[in-house]
């Protein structure tokens, strides 16, 4: 009976073999439920850490330089600690001493976190191969904004980072008619391929500045025809913010309307002042046959208008704070800097401040700033 | 982030717990769903203990109460601390869902 016992340890000893020669360690960087990125565990191991020469560098403050040290042994995969200051844990448990991380299991790196999968070249070579596709749509979403303009009536600058490979805002300007130009930003629920098609598919109806019964520079009509064609029954469950203006060149009057959206502000040049800019309405698709409603405001000479997503501002700081709009802000009344363009000084306070697990939205900021 | 759910009385109550952000959702979403859904009953959801609701939270909760209006039920929230009524005040969320002050306000609202 003993025989047979070891017998069968031997033989399935073997077909693990076997299978594992055709499978790969891998360690998947994770954000919520999305693979930021995989890293593929060879025979040298990998050193992970804040800065090269770490194999796996992740930029984030939680984590040291040298951080920890990852090898395959026996075909398991073994963490060892290298002095971090914030710790290295598999599934909760802090190492001390080298660690196996099962398969399945989450290696924690300060704040961050890697899962570790046990994969096929196959599944890896099927994956890279949705990333590229991913890369392509996320290329085609990017084509569909429009340029930064520096001369003209209204000045714009702009940046777009979605969180994931693709994200759900969406935004354009340019001319309406002689006089009046048009300026919108859209940010579907969630992020990912189904967020990406949906902001695609409400671009495409504003790019074309044309919907059914609708005078395009009445901003409360806009977002009730909008409410209309995307019920979120129809569109697989999802709704969408929307903040939307129309400016005249002649009279300086800006009108707009936001669906469900935060406001927009318009900033004084001196940054001596923000006004917020919203009316308020619900968010589109969420229920049929709503009354929407617009305001109007005069733009002050060289002011400014900064529209953008929630992702801009719903972030933990680094000191445990959760950020309202008021911080944000905040930011928006410091001084312009030389060196950087608005927006990009924006995201960059923003970053630097937040905690990284936080940045788990898109983030798109337009500043209009008007002759 | 936690969720409880219970039943009381032919009003199924469910209690969130810490922040309804991107992550969260995710895990949470189904659990939510299916406590509830499935028995097409009133509903109230204790938001006391959330501290933060993220638009897809938004949407969990917008879908479930569509869900069940469209089975005649009704859905109702209460408890919601400042920071998040201002999230629910952007969005206009108040419009579509009743965002009541206390519980028993949240159970006169779904017996009504």
């Amino acid at each position: 009976m003993a025989e047979s016992e070891e017998t069968q340890i031997v033989t399935s000893a073997n077909a693990l073999d076997l299978i594992a020669g055709d499978r790969l360690h891998c360690l998947e960087l994770v954000v919520g439920n999305d693979v930021e990125s995989r890293f593929v565990v060879g025979p040298l191991g990998l050193k992970i850490g804040r800065t090269p020469p770490a194999d796996v560098v992740i930029p984030d403050s939680s984590v040291s330089r040298a951080h920890c040290m990852v090898i395959v042994r026996d075909d398991q995969l073994l963490v060892s600690d290298t002095g971090s200051t914030n710790g290295t844990f598999v599934d909760g448990v802090q190492v001390t001493e080298p660690m196996v991380i099962p398969v399945g299991g989450v290696l924690q790196v300060g704040k961050r976190m890697l899962k570790h999968e046990w994969r096929t070249r196959g599944e890896i070579n099927h994956s890279n191969e949705i990333d590229r596709e991913l890369e392509k749509a996320a290329s085609y979403v990017k084509a569909l904004l429009p340029p930064e303009q520096s001369e003209g009536p209204i000045r714009v600058q702009w940046l777009y980072e979605p969180s994931a490979k693709l994200g759900g805002d969406a935004f354009g300007y340019g001319r309406l008619a002689d006089n009046l130009y048009v300026g919108y930003l859209v940010d579907v629920a969630g992020h990912g391929a189904g967020a990406a098609m949906h902001a695609v598919a409400i671009m495409n109806q504003l790019r074309q500045r044309s919907l059914p019964n609708t005078d395009m520079s009445r901003p409360e009509q806009v977002l009730g025809t909008l409410n209309e064609l995307f019920q979120m029954e129809d569109h697989a469950g999802l709704y969408f913010t929307i903040w939307y203006g129309v400016y005249d060149v002649q009279t300086r009057a800006l009108t707009y309307a936001s669906g469900g959206h935060h406001p927009a502000y318009l900033v004084l040049p001196d940054k001596s002042m923000a006004t917020p800019l919203q009316t308020r309405n619900v968010m589109l698709g969420a229920m049929p046959a709503m009354t929407f409603t617009q305001a109007t405001v005069t733009v002050p000479e060289s002011a400014s208008v900064y529209i953008f997503s929630d992702g801009v501002y719903e972030i933990i700081d680094k000191a445990g704070k959760q950020w309202a709009i008021d911080d944000f802000v905040d930011l928006v009344l410091q001084p312009t800097a030389e060196s950087e363009s608005e927006p990009r000084r924006l995201y960059n306070r923003v970053y630097e401040q937040a905690e990284p697990s936080t940045l788990d939205d898109d983030f798109s900021l337009v500043v209009m700033t008007f002759e | 982030m936690d969720i409880v759910i219970t039943d009381a009385s032919g009003v199924t109550k469910a209690e969130l717990n810490g922040r309804l952000d991107t992550a969260n959702v995710n895990d949470l979403e189904l659990r939510f769903t299916a406590g509830i859904m499935p028995k097409a009953q009133h509903t109230i959801v204790d938001l006391t203990n959330v501290t933060f609701i993220a638009s897809l939270g938004i949407r969990m909760l917008l879908t479930t109460a569509r869900g069940l209006a469209s089975r005649g039920a009704k859905f109702a929230m209460f408890g919601a601390n400042p920071a998040v009524m201002e999230i629910f005040e952007t969005t206009a969320l108040s419009d579509i869902i009743p965002i009541l002050q206390t519980e028993a306000d949240a159970m006169a609202e779904v017996a009504g």
